[in-house]
Protein backbone atom coordinates (compact mmCIF):
# COMPACT_ATOMS: atom_id res chain seq x y z
CA UNK A 1 0.00 0.00 0.00
CA UNK A 2 1.02 3.25 -0.84
CA UNK A 3 0.83 6.29 1.42
CA UNK A 4 -0.57 9.97 0.66
CA UNK A 5 2.01 12.43 -0.42
CA UNK A 6 -0.43 15.33 -0.33
CA UNK A 7 1.15 17.38 2.74
CA UNK A 8 4.67 17.46 2.27
CA UNK A 9 6.58 20.69 0.59
CA UNK A 10 9.19 20.12 -2.06
CA UNK A 11 11.44 22.48 -3.37
CA UNK A 12 13.11 21.60 -7.05
CA UNK A 13 16.14 23.30 -8.37
CA UNK A 14 17.29 22.66 -11.50
CA UNK A 15 18.97 24.55 -13.99
CA UNK A 16 16.68 22.97 -17.03
CA UNK A 17 13.43 24.88 -17.01
CA UNK A 18 11.93 21.87 -19.23
CA UNK A 19 12.91 19.80 -16.35
CA UNK A 20 10.74 21.66 -14.02
CA UNK A 21 7.74 20.73 -16.05
CA UNK A 22 8.77 17.36 -16.02
CA UNK A 23 9.58 17.31 -12.42
CA UNK A 24 5.74 19.29 -11.67
CA UNK A 25 4.00 17.06 -13.95
CA UNK A 26 5.63 13.52 -12.13
CA UNK A 27 4.70 15.34 -8.60
CA UNK A 28 1.47 16.41 -9.19
CA UNK A 29 0.91 12.88 -10.33
CA UNK A 30 1.78 11.59 -6.78
CA UNK A 31 -0.68 14.70 -5.73
CA UNK A 32 1.68 16.92 -4.42
CA UNK A 33 0.97 20.19 -4.61
CA UNK A 34 3.35 22.73 -2.92
CA UNK A 35 5.50 22.72 -5.04
CA UNK A 36 8.21 25.52 -5.62
CA UNK A 37 11.18 26.19 -8.09
CA UNK A 38 14.92 27.40 -8.10
CA UNK A 39 17.37 27.50 -11.22
CA UNK A 40 20.42 27.89 -9.23
CA UNK A 41 21.64 27.03 -5.66
CA UNK A 42 22.08 30.78 -4.08
CA UNK A 43 17.92 31.46 -4.93
CA UNK A 44 17.46 27.78 -3.63
CA UNK A 45 19.22 28.92 -0.13
CA UNK A 46 17.08 32.06 -0.44
CA UNK A 47 13.58 29.80 -1.03
CA UNK A 48 14.66 27.59 1.75
CA UNK A 49 14.95 30.82 4.31
CA UNK A 50 11.63 31.91 3.40
CA UNK A 51 9.47 29.01 2.81
CA UNK A 52 10.89 26.16 4.61
CA UNK A 53 10.49 22.80 2.65
CA UNK A 54 10.30 19.48 3.49
CA UNK A 55 12.00 17.97 0.87
CA UNK A 56 14.65 19.28 -2.06
CA UNK A 57 15.14 17.67 -5.10
CA UNK A 58 18.00 19.01 -6.84
CA UNK A 59 20.14 18.05 -10.25
CA UNK A 60 23.32 17.57 -9.63
CA UNK A 61 24.54 19.51 -13.42
CA UNK A 62 23.45 22.65 -12.48
CA UNK A 63 25.79 26.12 -13.01
CA UNK A 64 27.26 28.02 -11.69
CA UNK A 65 27.03 25.88 -8.54
CA UNK A 66 26.70 22.28 -8.71
CA UNK A 67 23.65 19.52 -7.24
CA UNK A 68 26.53 18.37 -4.66
CA UNK A 69 27.89 22.14 -3.75
CA UNK A 70 24.76 23.05 -3.29
CA UNK A 71 24.50 19.76 -0.70
CA UNK A 72 27.59 21.58 0.59
CA UNK A 73 26.14 24.65 1.10
CA UNK A 74 22.85 22.96 2.87
CA UNK A 75 24.33 20.41 5.39
CA UNK A 76 27.74 22.54 6.08
CA UNK A 77 27.14 25.93 5.30
CA UNK A 78 27.69 28.94 7.90
CA UNK A 79 24.26 29.97 7.21
CA UNK A 80 22.37 27.30 6.11
CA UNK A 81 18.69 27.37 6.97
CA UNK A 82 18.08 23.96 7.39
CA UNK A 83 21.19 21.32 7.41
CA UNK A 84 18.97 18.28 8.44
CA UNK A 85 16.43 18.84 4.89
CA UNK A 86 15.88 15.63 3.41
CA UNK A 87 17.59 16.39 -0.27
CA UNK A 88 17.38 13.53 -3.50
CA UNK A 89 19.69 13.88 -5.84
CA UNK A 90 18.68 13.11 -9.68
CA UNK A 91 21.69 12.59 -11.55
CA UNK A 92 22.54 11.37 -14.61
CA UNK A 93 26.34 10.01 -13.34
CA UNK A 94 25.36 6.67 -12.18
CA UNK A 95 28.82 5.50 -12.21
CA UNK A 96 29.55 4.06 -8.54
CA UNK A 97 32.48 6.21 -7.66
CA UNK A 98 30.05 9.68 -8.17
CA UNK A 99 27.22 8.03 -6.58
CA UNK A 100 29.77 7.08 -3.30
CA UNK A 101 31.13 10.92 -3.46
CA UNK A 102 27.14 12.10 -3.62
CA UNK A 103 26.21 9.88 -0.50
CA UNK A 104 29.30 11.36 1.17
CA UNK A 105 28.75 14.84 0.49
CA UNK A 106 25.25 14.08 2.37
CA UNK A 107 22.51 13.42 0.08
CA UNK A 108 19.63 11.22 1.39
CA UNK A 109 18.38 9.25 -1.64
CA UNK A 110 19.78 9.17 -5.48
CA UNK A 111 18.24 8.82 -8.56
CA UNK A 112 19.19 8.62 -11.76
CA UNK A 113 18.26 9.94 -14.75
CA UNK A 114 15.88 9.49 -17.18
CA UNK A 115 13.54 9.79 -13.93
CA UNK A 116 11.72 6.46 -13.41
CA UNK A 117 8.24 7.75 -11.97
CA UNK A 118 7.80 4.59 -9.18
CA UNK A 119 11.47 5.33 -8.14
CA UNK A 120 10.85 8.99 -7.41
CA UNK A 121 7.88 8.35 -5.77
CA UNK A 122 10.04 5.55 -3.96
CA UNK A 123 12.60 7.88 -2.51
CA UNK A 124 9.89 10.35 -1.39
CA UNK A 125 8.23 7.98 0.52
CA UNK A 126 11.30 5.90 1.91
CA UNK A 127 12.20 10.20 3.29
CA UNK A 128 8.53 10.06 4.96
CA UNK A 129 8.43 6.62 6.35
CA UNK A 130 12.11 6.19 7.85
CA UNK A 131 14.44 9.03 8.03
CA UNK A 132 17.79 8.15 8.95
CA UNK A 133 19.45 9.85 11.73
CA UNK A 134 22.23 12.30 11.36
CA UNK A 135 25.47 11.61 11.89
CA UNK A 136 28.14 14.45 12.91
CA UNK A 137 31.45 13.64 12.71
CA UNK A 138 34.76 15.08 11.85
CA UNK A 139 34.59 14.37 8.18
CA UNK A 140 31.13 14.19 7.76
CA UNK A 141 27.72 15.90 8.14
CA UNK A 142 24.45 14.22 7.06
CA UNK A 143 21.98 10.99 6.90
CA UNK A 144 23.91 7.94 8.80
CA UNK A 145 25.17 5.59 5.31
CA UNK A 146 24.28 2.66 6.91
CA UNK A 147 20.65 2.23 5.85
CA UNK A 148 19.60 -0.71 8.30
CA UNK A 149 18.09 0.43 11.18
CA UNK A 150 19.85 -2.13 13.26
CA UNK A 151 23.47 -1.15 12.61
CA UNK A 152 24.85 1.33 14.96
CA UNK A 153 25.91 4.28 13.38
CA UNK B 1 33.82 5.68 4.89
CA UNK B 2 33.73 4.46 8.59
CA UNK B 3 32.27 7.47 10.81
CA UNK B 4 35.17 7.90 13.23
CA UNK B 5 34.96 7.13 17.03
CA UNK B 6 33.82 10.96 17.80
CA UNK B 7 30.69 10.31 15.79
CA UNK B 8 27.64 12.34 16.71
CA UNK B 9 24.08 10.40 16.42
CA UNK B 10 21.08 12.88 15.32
CA UNK B 11 18.23 11.53 15.76
CA UNK B 12 15.62 14.42 15.34
CA UNK B 13 11.73 13.78 15.44
CA UNK B 14 10.45 12.82 11.92
CA UNK B 15 7.66 15.90 11.69
CA UNK B 16 7.39 14.62 8.30
CA UNK B 17 6.04 11.81 9.10
CA UNK B 18 3.81 13.28 11.46
CA UNK B 19 2.72 15.90 8.34
CA UNK B 20 1.73 12.96 5.79
CA UNK B 21 0.04 11.03 8.58
CA UNK B 22 -1.40 7.45 7.50
CA UNK B 23 -3.98 8.50 5.09
CA UNK B 24 -3.14 5.88 2.38
CA UNK B 25 -2.39 6.87 -1.30
CA UNK B 26 -3.52 5.55 -4.73
CA UNK B 27 -2.39 2.22 -5.91
CA UNK B 28 1.50 2.44 -7.27
CA UNK B 29 0.56 1.28 -10.93
CA UNK B 30 -2.71 3.95 -10.75
CA UNK B 31 0.22 6.50 -9.70
CA UNK B 32 2.16 5.46 -12.57
CA UNK B 33 -0.48 5.41 -14.96
CA UNK B 34 -1.28 9.18 -13.96
CA UNK B 35 2.15 10.12 -14.24
CA UNK B 36 2.66 8.66 -17.32
CA UNK B 37 -0.17 10.47 -18.69
CA UNK B 38 0.74 13.59 -17.76
CA UNK B 39 3.70 13.25 -18.71
CA UNK B 40 2.22 12.44 -22.42
CA UNK B 41 0.37 15.70 -22.12
CA UNK B 42 3.90 17.38 -22.80
CA UNK B 43 4.80 15.72 -25.64
CA UNK B 44 4.21 18.44 -27.86
CA UNK B 45 6.50 20.26 -25.71
CA UNK B 46 8.93 17.73 -25.16
CA UNK B 47 9.34 17.85 -29.44
CA UNK B 48 10.17 21.40 -29.44
CA UNK B 49 12.79 20.62 -26.17
CA UNK B 50 14.80 18.30 -27.44
CA UNK B 51 15.02 20.01 -30.68
CA UNK B 52 16.21 22.96 -28.82
CA UNK B 53 18.65 20.86 -27.47
CA UNK B 54 19.90 19.22 -30.24
CA UNK B 55 20.24 22.73 -32.24
CA UNK B 56 21.99 23.68 -29.26
CA UNK B 57 24.35 20.90 -29.47
CA UNK B 58 24.74 21.42 -33.07
CA UNK B 59 25.99 25.10 -32.56
CA UNK B 60 28.57 24.47 -29.90
CA UNK B 61 29.90 21.33 -32.65
CA UNK B 62 29.72 24.07 -35.56
CA UNK B 63 31.41 26.81 -33.47
CA UNK B 64 34.24 24.19 -32.40
CA UNK B 65 34.78 23.30 -36.31
CA UNK B 66 35.96 26.93 -36.43
CA UNK B 67 38.16 27.49 -33.72
CA UNK B 68 38.99 24.78 -30.94
CA UNK B 69 37.07 26.46 -27.91
CA UNK B 70 37.42 24.74 -24.33
CA UNK B 71 34.08 26.64 -23.48
CA UNK B 72 31.92 25.68 -26.38
CA UNK B 73 33.34 21.77 -25.67
CA UNK B 74 32.25 21.96 -22.33
CA UNK B 75 28.65 23.01 -24.38
CA UNK B 76 28.82 20.06 -26.21
CA UNK B 77 29.28 17.64 -23.07
CA UNK B 78 26.46 19.78 -21.03
CA UNK B 79 24.15 19.20 -24.15
CA UNK B 80 25.23 15.55 -24.51
CA UNK B 81 24.44 15.24 -20.28
CA UNK B 82 21.06 16.74 -20.70
CA UNK B 83 19.82 14.61 -23.90
CA UNK B 84 21.41 11.37 -21.97
CA UNK B 85 19.02 12.63 -18.83
CA UNK B 86 16.23 13.60 -20.61
CA UNK B 87 16.01 11.54 -24.04
CA UNK B 88 13.86 8.53 -22.30
CA UNK B 89 11.52 10.57 -20.95
CA UNK B 90 10.67 12.39 -23.58
CA UNK B 91 10.06 9.41 -25.29
CA UNK B 92 13.56 8.55 -27.55
CA UNK B 93 15.71 5.88 -25.37
CA UNK B 94 17.71 6.02 -28.48
CA UNK B 95 18.74 9.82 -27.55
CA UNK B 96 19.81 8.24 -24.09
CA UNK B 97 22.13 6.23 -25.31
CA UNK B 98 23.44 8.42 -28.00
CA UNK B 99 24.06 11.24 -25.36
CA UNK B 100 25.03 8.70 -23.06
CA UNK B 101 28.29 7.63 -25.64
CA UNK B 102 28.97 10.99 -26.33
CA UNK B 103 28.87 12.69 -23.20
CA UNK B 104 31.38 9.46 -21.87
CA UNK B 105 33.55 10.11 -25.09
CA UNK B 106 34.09 13.83 -24.15
CA UNK B 107 34.30 13.36 -20.38
CA UNK B 108 36.97 10.40 -20.68
CA UNK B 109 39.58 12.58 -22.51
CA UNK B 110 38.88 16.24 -24.11
CA UNK B 111 41.93 16.73 -26.16
CA UNK B 112 41.21 14.02 -28.29
CA UNK B 113 37.52 14.38 -28.17
CA UNK B 114 38.71 18.12 -29.41
CA UNK B 115 40.67 16.20 -32.14
CA UNK B 116 37.71 13.77 -33.34
CA UNK B 117 34.77 16.30 -34.13
CA UNK B 118 33.86 14.48 -36.90
CA UNK B 119 33.35 11.25 -34.43
CA UNK B 120 30.82 14.12 -32.43
CA UNK B 121 29.38 14.79 -35.78
CA UNK B 122 28.03 11.57 -36.42
CA UNK B 123 26.68 11.15 -32.67
CA UNK B 124 24.74 14.34 -33.53
CA UNK B 125 23.47 12.94 -36.90
CA UNK B 126 22.24 10.19 -35.16
CA UNK B 127 20.49 11.87 -32.70
CA UNK B 128 18.97 14.25 -35.62
CA UNK B 129 18.01 10.94 -37.53
CA UNK B 130 16.32 9.06 -34.46
CA UNK B 131 14.19 12.59 -33.82
CA UNK B 132 13.00 13.03 -37.25
CA UNK B 133 12.10 9.41 -37.97
CA UNK B 134 10.79 9.97 -34.59
CA UNK B 135 11.83 6.59 -32.90
CA UNK B 136 10.68 6.11 -29.98
CA UNK B 137 11.68 2.50 -28.86
CA UNK B 138 15.24 1.32 -28.62
CA UNK B 139 15.35 1.03 -32.70
CA UNK B 140 16.02 -1.92 -35.17
CA UNK B 141 19.26 -3.96 -35.64
CA UNK B 142 20.37 -1.12 -37.69
CA UNK B 143 20.03 1.45 -35.09
CA UNK B 144 22.27 -0.50 -32.23
CA UNK B 145 24.88 -1.57 -34.87
CA UNK B 146 24.86 2.29 -35.38
CA UNK B 147 25.30 2.53 -31.27
CA UNK B 148 27.76 -0.32 -31.23
CA UNK B 149 29.60 1.89 -34.09
CA UNK B 150 29.77 4.79 -32.15
CA UNK B 151 31.33 2.83 -28.71
CA UNK B 152 34.11 1.55 -31.19
CA UNK B 153 35.09 4.34 -32.96
CA UNK B 154 35.16 5.90 -29.19
CA UNK B 155 36.92 3.27 -28.09
CA UNK B 156 39.59 3.32 -30.99
CA UNK B 157 40.45 7.48 -30.56
CA UNK B 158 40.70 7.15 -26.84
CA UNK B 159 42.52 3.93 -26.71
CA UNK B 160 41.38 0.86 -25.42
CA UNK B 161 42.46 1.05 -21.96
CA UNK B 162 40.29 4.78 -21.67
CA UNK B 163 37.69 3.46 -24.04
CA UNK B 164 34.24 4.44 -22.23
CA UNK B 165 31.54 1.66 -21.33
CA UNK B 166 28.25 0.51 -22.68
CA UNK B 167 26.02 2.81 -22.33
CA UNK B 168 22.93 3.09 -19.44
CA UNK B 169 19.97 0.98 -20.38
CA UNK B 170 17.48 3.88 -19.77
CA UNK B 171 14.36 2.79 -18.31
CA UNK B 172 12.00 5.62 -18.64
Amino acid sequence: MTISLEAPSILVVDDNKHMHSVVKAILNSMRIKNIRFSDNAADAVMEMRQWHPDIIITDWAMQPLAGLDFVRLVRKGADTPNPYVPIILLTGHTEMCRVIEARDTGVNEILAKPISIKSLYTRIASIVQSLRPFVKSKNYFGPCRWRSANLNC
Amino acid sequence: MADDDKSQIIVAPNMLRAKVGDKPGPDIDQLVASATAALDELKQDFEIWIRDDLKSLRDSVAAMHVATDPAALEHIKRYAHEIKGQGSTYGYPLLTDAGDLLYRFISTDTEIAAQNLNLIDVHVDFMALVLNQEIHDHGDALAQGVLTGLRNAAKKALGAAAAPASPTRSTG
